[in-house]
């Protein structure tokens, strides 16, 4: 639980940050404190990034054609009506790379935790009420089985002879394949509720846990050395001049 | 009439004048980051002057939206409060909430673009509210605050006024308690969340791909696949919160599989789930037809509005391609309400949720 | 002393027009273990639901006349949280009871909401794991457990609770025969214990009798068909519950047939019986006068994407007209894997399969729900048919035809998922027979059905194999292969470990081990005895008994 605040927090911070190079220093640090500390191994990180880097493209052309600085006189490039500004490049880049910052720390994150851990914790730790965090907990259960239903439902399907060759004749045999999908996981998830109740779940007035989740010394240094590290990051950055975040000015 | 006591009724009108009142505060001025109590007092005569002074702007409407959003929303929680013993008058708090919703994504831009125009280099523009300068600097002339203003603490005490009015009207009592949730509207919620927040990973490709070639327009055509977990979770369950439960767990769902944007998807997710919370609790969890739905997918995307505008950086857009993304958005939302309707009647048709609210609308015997 | 009595019950589920269960009389004794019988659709689990005040606790439903008591408690005024106490159920899908996913939190579970001390619930969870003969070898995750261990962890966690009694309903329906057995035999240690009143539906019937005090038979309408001691129901009243479609011991036909006053509870008392009767040789098995080879696979492998070894390791085999070929074998053996491969559905990474000119398989998936297109069942009929090109008149035609022959004419316009299960499966089976294919494929036709539906698989199956057709079939149900196939294939680790007759494959011990696979009583009583008697035929299910007998004009 406390790792999930202290990834919150960071990202939020990083939200502020509208410099490139301030979210490219937090990447670092993190893929190096991911690989040496987590056991964490760098490749994970590269569909999550391949992801990124699309979007992060996105926002880069649609900012440096869209957005632009007053009193900057020649566009960088002129492409007939499309128009590149400097200003709006940079910020673009800038927002690129804070997602791919973000995005390590949450992946991190989650190569990091262990489900029930966390289910337990969400329960006495965030207060969330017992009876949403075990049916998060058992419905994480389903997932595997749901993808192996899916691929069933499909190969079912298939062999019935639904081949459809047309992509929107595919994508309707997909919407028509989520149908099973949904009412087998429906017919299955009534089933755990009913086995929970069976077993007390429902009324349960005053439970009691078998597990300790304590806020351990271990997770208050985490907490204090992350948010240090991620406060000494910003300094230096903004002692070498990189840093810019969202402020007011404060004169004319 | 019963007036008993309630504690987040109070804290809502409390809000709502604290709003009303902070709109008199905005030109106060930094002066090396400080205010004075001087400059307080003395802020409503010259606001007003300052206003009528620089005649009625773009700018000015929305100002003045704030605090009459405010005002209405106070005086819808007020009613219901006169009539805390009749069902109907959870819509009325809900209405309220509606309009501190508006009033909240108003105040939030001003604080966002009061905070921008402040960076060095860049202007930013929000899309449909004009900054204008001129009347920046007649204001700023009235009270003697030199070229430029920058809005202080009356946003910061705006923005939780209507936090508070918002929270103040959902938490209020209702004279009819809701039907209690079973165990298995949880797990199913659970389920729901879980594999939408799959589905939502999964989404993110074809939205990527779209977005790489029609840019923004392209993505926001099928964000609205974003409201579907939330949409399908309220019509099966028909409860209040159940919408507002199942997107805000899809999109935890969505982060603890590994999305990359982190768990700031999360509070996007809980803005998401605004909108159809909303959109269900105005029809008093009763209509359940295709204009209910339709209208919940495209408040689903009006709701995320704000939020969206500084997470996608949709301030830094030119405004008249801003109104494009709203017709679009608008669009997308109506098909994700539509889709959750078509799913969640095809699902029924099979018999599985007839244990559920929706069930005993559509059971078909056998 | 009564434990638990069900009183006129008439409930209805929501979305039916028929009751589940119609004035139903019933009582259960203290310490008593009683055992409910019931044709698919008649009642049990909603019974069983109603025991431990899940109807209408949890569950809603039209709950029409009568009452239920459990320990003096009336479930509809008792709170739910003291009724769970009283009673425990173990249901039949093992997955869709597991919350957490460790062993020893899914036995606290129930500890957990009972609100039992933490310091308590160490020796809570050691006695349920003794008594459930989960020891250190266990896996701690619950991932890495077969069907039958994680059964026995949820009924581990109910005993934690310490319930007076427990409902275990069809607890082995979804398990393969060796998991079957974990979970039966954690059963015969409960049953030991006289403290504790037992409420068991199965239909094993063979491998429970012999901790069975008591029978209670439901019929298809939800009434009390007849109840009372075992041996009186199984021996006197055969007839009745077979026109229930009941599944009843094979055993009981084998005492019937040698005039025994009691139904053999151990497979030396059936191998008595056998050996104290003559009986008349049964024709050997016909060496293999087959028909021309419609499938041919020639050294097939395939391996399923990211896995660590193939699932299908090498195989030949020929599928060939006018038989019944089982296929066999424990889980992940790659059963299914080969079936998919036959039918050309998935194409081998290694090897080749042809099929004849002009032939067609149709495959029948485990799980009807899985092929359905949704809408209606005239609707699902039609669909293969146009997906072979048939017009559309014809195609309306054939279809109004199949649903008369498979009974299903009533519910033409019903949407497939609504069906019962028996229904289902006969929708899918159906389905694909529609379409006039050359070889009909199966997979697990048999399981979770009731004996009628059984019955009939196994009739459509003979006469599809008498007219020169084709049937495979994959099943873990060695009663069904004994009964209907004429050849048999038997897999472990995606090899052909054997390939022959049922008959030789019972004789072959080792086999039967290295897949898992448990005799079917009959089978292992002539067994026994032929260990006596060498010259003693080997008749392994009930099909052969009753030829046999009629052979030698025995009534049965």
């Amino acid at each position: 639980m406390v790792k999930f605040a202290v990834v919150l927090v960071l990202s939020l911070l990083l939200v502020l940050v509208i410099d490139p190079i301030t979210p490219l220093l937090f990447l670092a640090l993190t893929l190096l404190a991911a690989a040496a500390l987590g056991n964490v191994s760098l490749a994970s990180y590269g569909r999550a990034f391949a992801v990124l880097a699309v979007v992060g493209l996105g926002f880069v052309w649609s900012n440096a054609i869209l957005a632009s600085a007053p009193g900057e006189t020649p566009p960088l490039a002129v492409w007939g009506p499309i128009r590149v500004s400097e200003a709006g490049l940079r910020f673009g880049i800038a927002i690129a790379l804070r997602g791919l910052a973000i995005g390590a720390i949450s992946l991190t994150f989650v190569l990091t935790t262990d489900p029930t851990r966390f289910a337990v914790s969400l329960a006495r730790n965030a207060r969330v009420p017992d009876r949403i965090a075990y049916p998060l907990l058992a419905a994480y259960r389903f997932l595997p089985f749901l993808t192996d239903e899916y691929a069933q439902i499909h190969l079912a399907q298939r062999v019935r002879g639904a081949a459809d060759a047309s992509t929107f004749g595919g994508l309707r045999r997909r919407l028509r394949e989520l149908v099973p999908l949904f009412a087998t996981a429906v017919r299955r998830a009534t089933r755990v509720a009913v086995a929970m109740d069976a077993r007390g779940f429902a009324g349960a007035s005053s439970r009691t846990y078998l597990r300790e989740t304590p806020i351990g010394g271990g997770d208050v240094v985490f907490a204090l050395v992350a948010i240090a590290g991620a406060l000494a990051l910003l300094w230096l950055s903004a002692s070498a001049g990189w840093l810019r975040l969202w402020d007011g000015r404060f004169s004319a | 009439m019963n007036r008993s006591f309630s504690l987040p009724r109070t804290i809502a009108i409390v809000g709502a004048l604290v709003v009303v009142v902070s709109f008199f505060l905005p030109w106060v001025v930094y002066q090396n980051g400080t205010f004075s109590g001087a400059n307080l007092a003395g802020a409503l005569g010259p606001a007003l002057a300052a206003i009528k002074a620089g005649g009625i702007k773009g700018y000015d409407i929305a100002l003045w939206a704030v605090p009459i959003l405010a005002t209405i929303g106070g005086a819808l929680v007020a009613t219901s409060w006169s009539r805390q013993d009749r069902p109907d008058e959870t819509r009325l708090r809900l209405w309220a909430v509606g309009a501190a919703v508006a009033g909240l994504a108003l105040a939030l831009l001003f604080l966002g673009s009061a905070v921008l125009s402040g960076t060095p280099g860049i202007q930013f523009e929000p899309g449909l509210v004009r900054t204008d300068n001129s009347v920046k600097a007649t204001i700023a002339k009235a009270i003697n605050a030199g070229d430029f203003v920058s809005i202080g603490a009356g946003v910061y005490f705006a923005i939780a006024g209507f936090v508070a009015l918002i929270l103040g009207a959902i938490l209020a009592r209702q004279a009819q308690p809701a039907p209690a949730w079973r165990t298995q509207d949880y797990v199913l919620l659970a389920v729901l969340a879980v594999v939408f927040g799959a589905v939502y990973w999964w989404w993110l490709a074809p939205y990527l791909g779209i977005a790489a070639a029609m840019a923004q327009v392209g993505q926001e055509l099928l964000f609205g696949m974003w409201f579907v977990g939330g949409l399908l979770g309220g019509y099966i369950i028909r409860r209040p919160g159940a919408a507002f439960l199942a997107e805000t767990l899809a999109a935890l769902a969505e982060v603890l599989l590994g999305a990359p944007a982190g768990p700031i998807l999360v509070v996007t997710g809980f803005m998401q789930a605004i909108g159809p919370e909303v959109t269900f609790a105005a029809t008093g969890y009763r209509s359940w037809g295709w204009r209910t739905m339709l209208v919940a997918g495209v408040a689903a995307g009006l709701f995320a509005l704000p939020w969206n505008w500084f997470r996608l950086g949709y301030f830094a857009l030119d405004p008249t391609f801003l109104l494009a993304l709203l017709a679009v958005r608008i669009v997308s939302g109506a098909l994700a309400g539509a889709v959750a309707k078509v799913l969640g009647d095809a699902i029924a048709a099979t018999g599985s949720l007839n244990h559920f609210a929706i069930g005993r609308e559509r059971v078909r015997e056998v | 002393m009564s434990f638990a009595s069900v009183e006129s019950l008439t409930l209805r589920h929501i979305g039916r027009r028929a009751p589940a269960l119609r004035g139903l009389d019933l009582e259960w004794h203290q310490g008593e273990r009683l055992l409910l019988l019931g044709p698919s659709g008649s009642g049990k689990s909603t019974l069983a639901l109603c025991l431990d005040g899940v109807i209408p606790h949890s569950l809603d439903a039209h709950w029409e006349a009568g009452r239920v008591v459990v320990n003096g408690r009336d479930t509809r005024e008792a709170r739910i949280s003291d009724l769970v106490r009283d009673v425990g159920i173990l249901f039949q899908d093992p997955e869709a009871q597991l919350v957490m996913l460790e062993v020893d939190d899914e036995i606290a579970f129930g500890l957990e909401n009972l609100g039992v001390p933490r310091d308590r619930m160490r020796e809570r969870i050691a006695a349920a794991r003794a008594a459930t003969a989960l020891d250190s070898s266990t896996p701690r995750l619950l991932a890495d457990l077969s069907g039958g261990t994680k059964q026995r962890v949820t009924l581990a966690s109910l005993l934690a609770m310490r319930p007076r009694g427990l409902v275990l309903d069809e607890p082995t329906a979804t398990l393969d025969p060796a998991g079957a057995r974990e979970v039966l035999a954690a059963f015969a240690s409960l049953a030991a214990d006289r403290e504790r009143s037992l409420l068991i539906v199965e239909h094993r019937v063979d491998e429970v009798l012999r901790h069975v005090d008591r029978v209670a038979v439901l019929d298809g309408e939800g009434h009390l068909a007849m109840e009372g001691d075992p041996d009186r129901v199984f021996l006197g009243e055969a007839q009745r519950l077979r026109s229930l479609g009941v599944w009843e011991p094979d055993l009981a036909a084998l005492a019937r047939a040698t005039g025994a006053q009691r139904v053999p509870r151990t497979a030396d008392e059936a191998a008595a019986l056998v050996t104290s009767r003559d009986w008349p040789a049964v024709d050997e098995p016909v060496a293999s006068a087959r028909g021309r080879p419609l499938i041919a696979a020639r050294a097939v492998r395939y391996r399923y994407e990211r896995a660590s070894r193939d699932a299908v390791a090498g195989v030949d085999i020929i599928v060939a007209e006018g038989e019944c070929v089982a296929i066999v074998g424990p889980n992940g053996a790659g059963k299914s894997t080969l079936g998919l491969l036959l039918a050309g559905v998935l194409r081998p990474s290694a090897g080749e399969v042809t099929l004849a000119a002009r032939s067609r398989v149709a495959y029948v998936f485990q799980y009807p729900e899985h092929q359905f297109v949704p809408s209606t069942v005239r609707a699902d009929l039609r669909f293969g048919l146009s997906a072979c090109g048939v017009a559309p008149a014809e195609a309306d035609r054939r279809a109004t035809a199949t649903l008369e022959q498979f009974g299903l004419a009533r519910l033409a316009e019903a949407n497939p998922y609504s069906l019962s299960h028996g229904e289902k499966r006969r929708l899918s089976v159906a389905s694909a027979l529609v379409t006039d294919p050359q070889v009909l494929l199966l997979d697990e036709p048999t399981f979770g059905q009731d004996r009628r539906n059984v019955d009939e698989l196994g009739a459509l199956v003979d006469e599809r194999v008498r007219a020169g057709g084709t049937v495979v079939v994959i099943t873990h149900d060695l009663p069904f292969v004994a009964a209907h196939a004429t050849r048999v294939i038997a897999l472990a680790d995606g090899r052909v470990v054997f390939e022959g007759a049922p008959q030789e494959l019972f004789a072959r011990a080792d086999v039967l081990t290295r897949c898992r696979l448990v005799l079917p009583p009959l089978a292992e009583a002539f067994r026994r005895a032929r260990a006596q008697r060498p010259g003693l035929p080997l008749i392994s299910s009930r099909a052969e008994l009753d030829r046999a007998l009629r052979r030698s004009a025995v009534p049965a």
